[in-house]
């Protein structure tokens, strides 16, 4: 890897911490209550899978884009009273910086455990495919130039990055419709999914265009949902109901050069993680080679192999080989969104993949398998439809995530002990 | 034919550009120190950060970096989809993102990356002409 950027910050804090919590509400279209309702069941939720209750959490951290319910109202449904909290503006990429955040402000003395939430009517309300946010703003700047000739919605500016890397390196829409495929084929076997029929390659490509490259089945889900985790320090931790997933490395909302647009100048077929990584990994103190999962943020299909490829899971240019060889299938050598993502699970701009990969480090995945008379689940590791989807043994996964081709947070996590 | 696509307004630090749109010029913002070119204009030069810009007129050339075919498209824009979007590397410098013309976006097949374009201006109202690119034959 080349060294452009430095990445010499301390790795001390590398497995001091944390996410011992994680809870979501149903993944609806039509949720029929407000934000405020969605995020106070979601941060219950994941305080009590914490073995936690309110008071025990006196940290609080959320993510929007001025569409959700703010930290003081969901503590006071909850009668908590916080030392510290915030709530920030942004969407994909937010989570794991902020579970970076929440490190900082516990290793400060601010508090001691923060719980991270995301609550949105994604589909009720604020719809994210660009019928909502953007087009109320006035046209300056970067919007001067972009509004003008209606580019609103996410999928109508990233897919020029896609574009150009058919061209750079000869991907096909084929390949990262295996994408959708995989993660479809995850989501058949997880409960919770809003999309949880399997869909096949062919079925991608025959979908309406949205925007070429981009088809339909390319774009991932709208729904309405609240999302919370637990962050606290590993002796906390330790106390808690479960294993723990440490937390071995995070970066946060990491840019590309001239991020405010960045298709400007240098190549727009690499995204933000090539940065990333060059942080990611020599903070987990373990390589792309040693994660036995991830969670590729899927916005698009072609976020999660340009993601993959930038983050060194495959050398540059065949990211659409690997997403379509079936390593990241169940079964597979590193399964990626495991619980069908945004594709297929549910859209909350990043947070349900890192619930996933904290289920998963459990080894205690909520499929239909058994659950034994201890309370957990028997896997059988047998990944046909409706059947399990608990990745064997695993022990290291990497989530990466997206707000932009030019900006990117990851997160790497192990099972604790 | 009056232009019903929405207008942008223009702004204190970009009148160069819009003034010189009227006369049917291509207007870039230039550092005088570092002699480059950027876009979108700014306060100050991105690349070394000085304050000493001037308005060049460009030549108006260029080639098609990548390109979209925009099928669900917003507000005035929807009647007009699909159309092809694309990004434009600029003779002088950067790349700048416009609705490419002279070209048929139901044959996407026949865009190619690469080809070379030439700027054009259509009035939209008498203080804004807005530039669109057109494929041009080579």
């Amino acid at each position: 890897m080349s060294g452009e950027i430095e990445a010499d910050s301390p790795r001390y804090l590398r497995g001091k911490y944390a996410i011992v919590g994680v809870g979501e509400t149903e993944y609806t279209r039509g949720s029929g209550c407000t934000t405020r309702a969605l995020g106070t069941r979601a941060v219950r939720a994941a305080i009590e899978d914490a073995g936690l209750t309110p008071g025990d959490v006196d940290g609080m951290l959320s993510y929007s884009f001025n569409d959700s319910t703010p930290s003081p109202a969901i503590a006071g449904d909850l009668g908590m009273r916080l030392d510290f909290h915030m709530d920030v503006y942004g969407g994909g990429s937010s989570i794991e910086a902020l579970v970076g955040i929440a490190i900082g402000v516990i290793e400060a003395g601010m508090c001691k455990t923060v719980v991270i939430y995301r609550a949105m009517n994604g589909f009720s309300q604020v719809r994210i495919g660009g019928t909502g946010r953007g087009r109320g703003s006035a046209m300056s700047g970067n919007g001067l130039f972009s509004r003008g000739i209606g580019m609103v919605s996410a999928a109508q500016m990233f897919c020029h990055s896609f574009m150009r890397h058919m061209y750079d390196y000869g991907t096909t829409p084929e390949q990262v419709a295996h994408v959708k495929a995989i993660h479809s084929e995850h989501a058949s076997n997880n409960p919770k999914a809003y999309y949880s029929k399997r869909t096949t390659v062919d079925e991608v490509l025959a979908s309406r265009m949205i925007v070429k490259p981009l088809h339909l089945l390319d774009c991932c889900v709208e729904t309405d949902n609240g999302t919370a985790i637990v962050v606290t320090c590993i002796d906390r931790a330790r106390d808690c109901r479960h294993t723990p997933a440490v937390i071995q490395s995070v970066v946060g909302r990491c840019l590309k050069p001239r991020s405010d647009m960045h298709y400007q100048s240098g190549p727009i077929s690499t995204v933000a993680g090539r940065y990333a990584r060059e942080i990611l990994w020599p903070n987990a103190g373990v390589g792309p080679e040693d994660i036995e999962m991830t969670g590729s943020y899927d916005a698009f299909t072609f976020t999660t192999m340009m993601q993959l490829e930038d983050y060194g899971f495959c050398k540059k240019g065949e990211g659409g080989d690997y997403v379509s060889s079936g390593i990241m299938r169940l079964g597979g050598a590193r399964p990626n969104n495991t619980s069908g993502g945004h594709l297929c699970e549910g859209y909350t701009h990043g947070i349900n993949m890192v619930i996933e990969n904290v289920r998963q480090l459990r080894h205690d995945v909520d499929d239909g398998c058994p659950v034994g008379t201890n309370g957990k689940r028997r896997h059988t590791y047998d990944y046909c439809e409706g059947g399990c989807r608990q990745v064997e043994g695993v022990e290291l996964s990497a989530n990466l995530g997206w707000g932009t081709p030019g900006m990117g947070s990851a997160m790497v996590m192990a099972r604790g002990s | 034919m009056s232009y019903t696509l929405p207008i942008p307004q223009p702004g204190t630090h970009t009148r160069p550009f819009w003034e010189g749109a009227k006369a049917g010029k291509l207007m870039l913002p230039r550092c005088q120190d570092c002699n480059r070119v950027h876009w979108y204009p700014r306060h100050l030069c991105p690349k070394c950060h000085s304050d000493n810009l001037e308005w060049i007129e460009a030549s108006g050339e260029g080639t098609i970096h990548t390109y979209a075919v925009q099928h669900l498209a917003f507000g005035p824009w929807a009647a007009e989809a699909p159309y092809v979007t694309a990004y434009i590397d600029l003779k002088e410098g950067d790349r700048m993102l416009t609705v490419l013309r002279g070209v048929d976006a139901g044959k996407p097949q026949d865009i190619r990356i690469g080809a070379a374009v030439k700027v054009e201006f259509e009035l939209a109202n008498d203080d804004v002409h807005i530039p669109f690119w057109r494929v041009v034959e080579e």
